[in-house]
């Protein structure tokens, strides 16, 4: 008897429990039909210190209209398009979203927002309330991408896009083929907050669509945008680009054409795998950085007489070709960081960081005297490793052959 | 006047005569003859319909009314050796007589004689022996239990010849007088779990048992769970499998479900085709029936709850499609699933009630309201249709019918859970489930062993079903000394040597 009181007294517990629950009612339950889903987002500064917020916003009607023009700000709707752009000012991010949704009947939703977008102006005056604002509201995805692009940010979600579903779409689907840097919102706070003190971001170029055309613009990913602290001060154009990446071990796929010495003609490599290790050491006064990279392609066309199947040599001779490509595309970035920005991109400082951790506790107020001088060993080691046909395609002319 | 039913037969014929008349008072169907063996009276007494009448007069009433019993028929003992009927029972008290009656029993009373006879010219009209429509399957027996029990017994015995097999009678319902045998087979069934059913069945105190869910629900362990604890089958092959298990069967008179009992939940969600097909593929449909289970119980909750508080975690192109469709729906996402739901439920609710002849026609023209029409009327969401048609398929996927209910009626709750606290609701309600199946019972075999408690040996039939050679022990229901089907080593293998003959 007493057991079943316990029982009855338990139930009656959790009915009362089940009963709070119920107090806290729907109250934020939203459904799809009240969101108004922000795809992607730029942020400018127009000037007077003002930043300026687009947001570029998805129409869930099938074929809607566009987007309305009632506003006083521009609207970039127009034709068949899934999406469309406002933009607010205010005095930071979190005061022009709520101008932004005070003329907006559904509510503001970032959890789909998978691209963001700096302008040029607003990345060089610093970064950082920006990515606070993004870090710190719990709405923001830590994984959506981040850029800059050249002149105003606003121009990129603005146009239009015929392949993908909309800009920022187009944006992300970029990043995620690898082929080219892509950096999320919690890399770059990472990145932000490391040793080196330098960022790296994608750099967004726009080409305006003919004054006609309205969806003929199209924008891509087209080099680097470097920050020291959180201000950009400079970028790394393609060829830089690619030697970055290498140092960084972010090279995931890459197409790579050398021109072997002697015949004519050149062979151009897929590259299919790419491993980078840095080897920081301190002699005495000397910063050193040996650089190992590991590379294995495959050929993809050869328009020289080199047989790649079956002359060994002819092997050796492309990859030490592959070898001085790589070698010169990392010189090009080491002299851009080094020289020209002074900023240490690489994540050095991490480097030396977690290899002398006593002598960086010294030195660490010191690092950009020693960045500048880092002597820094490239060692490529490439390898071919298919020729990419079992046979020797096209005939070779004997007497070709033998005047070799 | 009227006598106490358990009197004795009186060795006055016209007494017998009076006594059954005034029992069977106002019951057309119960037909008396008289007749004389030589000089002395006799009667027989049947209910029509229920007695072959051929038989009757050729084996019964030609031979003795013939008059070569006429000396036997000196001698009431020796009557029984004139008659050409493999059954003839005594009857002493009118008790007996009422039972064998009512059994189809053909009762012989003579004069003078201290008991009647009991013929057995027991013949009535019945189903045949039909595939079960409940539980079809690809591969094994064809044949499902019919509404006579001696039909049922007979298919059993001839699956498990053993005498170990004991089929033990009792008679339920103070007016039905239902038989219902108790079936196990001995040393395989722990004497404790015997003791406790025949004690369980025993209580049964009732005036009528019409089918073997009033069995179902005066003996198992909590009668307020929705889930059923006692498994149901209309398979002599899968009651075979079960009482080679250790388990026990309860068969009633006048239906063709059987209950199995103690059963677990993972028994409820077995076929008997996952041993007869290759062991392969027994464990991944076995598996896909698992995740279906889920899917009853969660999906439509899951989808309500996903679009009224997290929309981040739907992948964006996915939530883009379905704000697409959503927009024009006048209806929260919970409302919109509760009528898809509640709809698609009468739909299956009068599917089952429908004459055959309307069913197929009322069938499409539900489908095309509850998909078509209402998707293009802007009632629902075709994302919305989609779940809840899976939803639909899913809870036909689990074979035991009870349990698929069981779930469907479950859903509810968990939906409205869910459409009021997301996610968070949604757990609250599968933690409730589990903690009360946990709690369950059967036969106080708890209900979801294997699985907790852990008996890591039987998960070969739970995660898995290994093949036939390596399930060598029984599942420990309840403990038994027999715990072993099989010697080891019976992997089967090719002839030594290069392995051809």
């Amino acid at each position: 008897m007493n057991r079943s009181g316990c029982g009855r007294m338990a139930a009656l517990g959790l009915l009362l429990c089940a009963g709070a629950l119920g107090l806290t009612g729907c109250w934020d339950r939203t459904e799809v039909n009240d969101l108004a889903l922000i795809t992607g987002a730029a942020i400018d500064c127009n000037g007077n210190g003002r930043l300026e917020l687009t947001v570029q916003i998805f129409i869930p009607r099938a074929s809607g209209g566009g987007g309305g023009d009632m506003m006083s700000q521009k609207s970039g709707g127009g034709g068949n398009e899934n999406t469309f752009t406002r933009t607010a000012e205010g005095e930071n991010i979190a005061d022009a979203l709520s101008h932004l949704q005070s003329e907006l009947p559904r509510m503001l939703f970032w959890g789909h927002a998978e691209v963001i977008v700096f302008g040029e102006a607003a990345a060089k005056d610093g970064i950082r309330d920006d990515v606070d604002y993004l870090m710190r509201s719990p709405h923001p995805r830590e994984r959506s991408f981040i850029y800059v692009s050249r002149g105003k940010a606003k121009d990129v979600l603005e146009l239009h896009s015929i392949l993908e579903r909309d800009t920022a779409e187009v944006l992300r689907e970029m990043s995620k083929s690898r082929l080219a840097l892509s950096v999320t919102l919690a890399q770059l706070s990472t990145m932000l907050t490391s040793d080196a003190d330098a960022a790296l971001l994608p750099m967004i170029t726009v080409v305006p669509a003919p004054a006609k055309q309205m969806d003929q613009g199209i924008s891509y990913i087209d080099g680097l945008a470097v920050f020291k602290d959180d201000c950009m001060i400079g970028y790394a154009d393609k060829e830089t680009t690619r030697g970055v990446l290498w140092l960084r071990d972010q090279v995931q796929r890459a197409i790579l054409t050398v021109h072997p010495a002697g015949p004519r003609g050149s062979v151009s490599l897929k590259m299919i795998n790419s491993n980078t290790r840095l080897i920081p050491r301190i002699e005495g006064d000397d910063w050193l950085m040996d650089v190992y990279i590991k590379t294995e392609n495959d050929a993809l066309q050869n328009t020289t007489r080199l047989n790649l199947v079956s002359d060994l040599r002819a092997v050796k001779q492309v990859e030490a070709e592959l070898n001085d490509e790589m070698k010169s595309k990392v010189r090009l970035a080491l002299t851009l960081a080094q020289q020209t920005l002074k900023a240490d991109i690489f994540d050095f400082a991490g480097e030396f960081h977690r290899a002398y951790p006593a002598v960086w506790k010294k030195e660490k107020g010191r690092w950009e005297q020693h960045f500048a001088s880092v002597e820094v060993r490239i060692h490529p080691a490439a390898k071919m490793l298919r020729p990419g046909l079992a046979s020797i395609p096209s005939p070779v002319p004997d007497k070709e052959e033998h005047s070799k | 006047m009227s006598k106490d039913s358990s009197d004795l037969v009186s060795p006055s014929l016209e007494a017998n005569l009076q006594a059954l008349q005034d029992l069977y008072e106002n019951c057309a169907d119960v037909y008396y003859r008289r007749f004389g063996i030589g000089k002395k009276k006799a009667f027989v007494a049947y209910i029509d319909g229920m007695v072959n009448i051929d038989q009757l007069d050729e084996h019964v009433l030609a031979p003795l009314m013939r008059g070569d019993a006429a000396e036997a028929g000196d001698d009431a003992g020796g009557l029984p050796s004139v008659l050409s009927v493999a059954v003839v029972g005594t009857v002493s008290t009118l008790d007996d007589a009422i039972a064998k009656l009512s059994g189809g029993s053909v009762l012989l009373f003579v004069d003078g004689a201290p008991h009647g006879f009991a013929l057995g010219l027991a013949k009535w009209e019945k189903r045949s022996i039909e595939e079960p429509a409940a539980e079809s399957i690809v591969r094994g027996p064809r044949e499902g239990f019919t509404e006579t029990l001696s039909d049922n017994t007979s298919m059993l015995r001839r699956k498990i010849k053993s005498p170990a097999m004991k089929i033990v009678p009792f008679e339920v319902g103070k007016l039905t007088r239902t038989q219902v045998l108790l079936v196990y087979v001995e040393g395989l069934a722990a004497e404790t779990l015997i003791r406790e059913v025949r004690e369980r069945i025993s209580r049964i105190d009732i005036d009528g048992i019409l089918e073997s869910g009033y069995i179902e629900g005066l003996i198992e362990d909590n009668p307020l769970s929705p889930f059923p604890q006692i498994q149901v089958t209309e398979r002599p092959d899968v009651v075979s499998a079960a009482l080679l298990e250790g388990r026990v069967a309860i068969l009633v008179d006048g239906t063709p479900f059987t209950l199995i009992a103690p059963s677990t939940l993972f028994s409820m969600l077995q076929s008997p085709e996952d041993y007869y097909q290759r062991f392969m593929i027994g464990t991944l449909i076995r598996w896909l029936r698992y995740t279906f289970f889920l899917i009853t119980l969660v999906l439509p909750s899951l989808y309500v709850a996903i679009l009224t508080f997290h929309h981040e975690m739907v992948p964006t192109s996915l939530l883009l499609s379905i704000a697409k469709s959503r927009e024009d729906i006048p209806f929260p996402a919970l409302v919109e699933a509760l009528l898809m739901e509640i709809s698609f439920e009468a739909l299956r609710e009068a599917g089952v009630r429908l004459p055959k002849q309307v069913g197929a026609a009322v069938s499409i023209v539900g489908a095309l309201v509850i998909g078509q029409a209402a998707t293009s009327a802007g009632l629902v969401s075709a994302p919305m249709v989609m779940v809840v048609a899976i939803t639909g398929i899913a809870s036909f996927m689990i074979p035991q019918y009870s349990t698929g209910i069981a779930l469907r009626m479950l859903r509810f709750p968990i939906m409205f859970l869910a459409g009021m606290f997301g996610l968070l609701g949604l757990m609250l309600g599968v933690i409730a489930i589990v903690v009360h199946l946990c709690s369950l019972r059967s036969l106080g075999v708890p209900y979801l062993q294997p699985l907790a408690p852990m008996k890591g040996r039987e998960m070969k039939d739970v995660l898995i079903r290994a093949p036939i050679w390596a399930m060598r022990t029984r599942p420990r229901l309840a403990d038994s000394a027999n715990r072993y089907r099989q010697p080891p080593g019976r992997r089967p293998k090719p002839p030594k040597g290069n392995g051809s003959l």
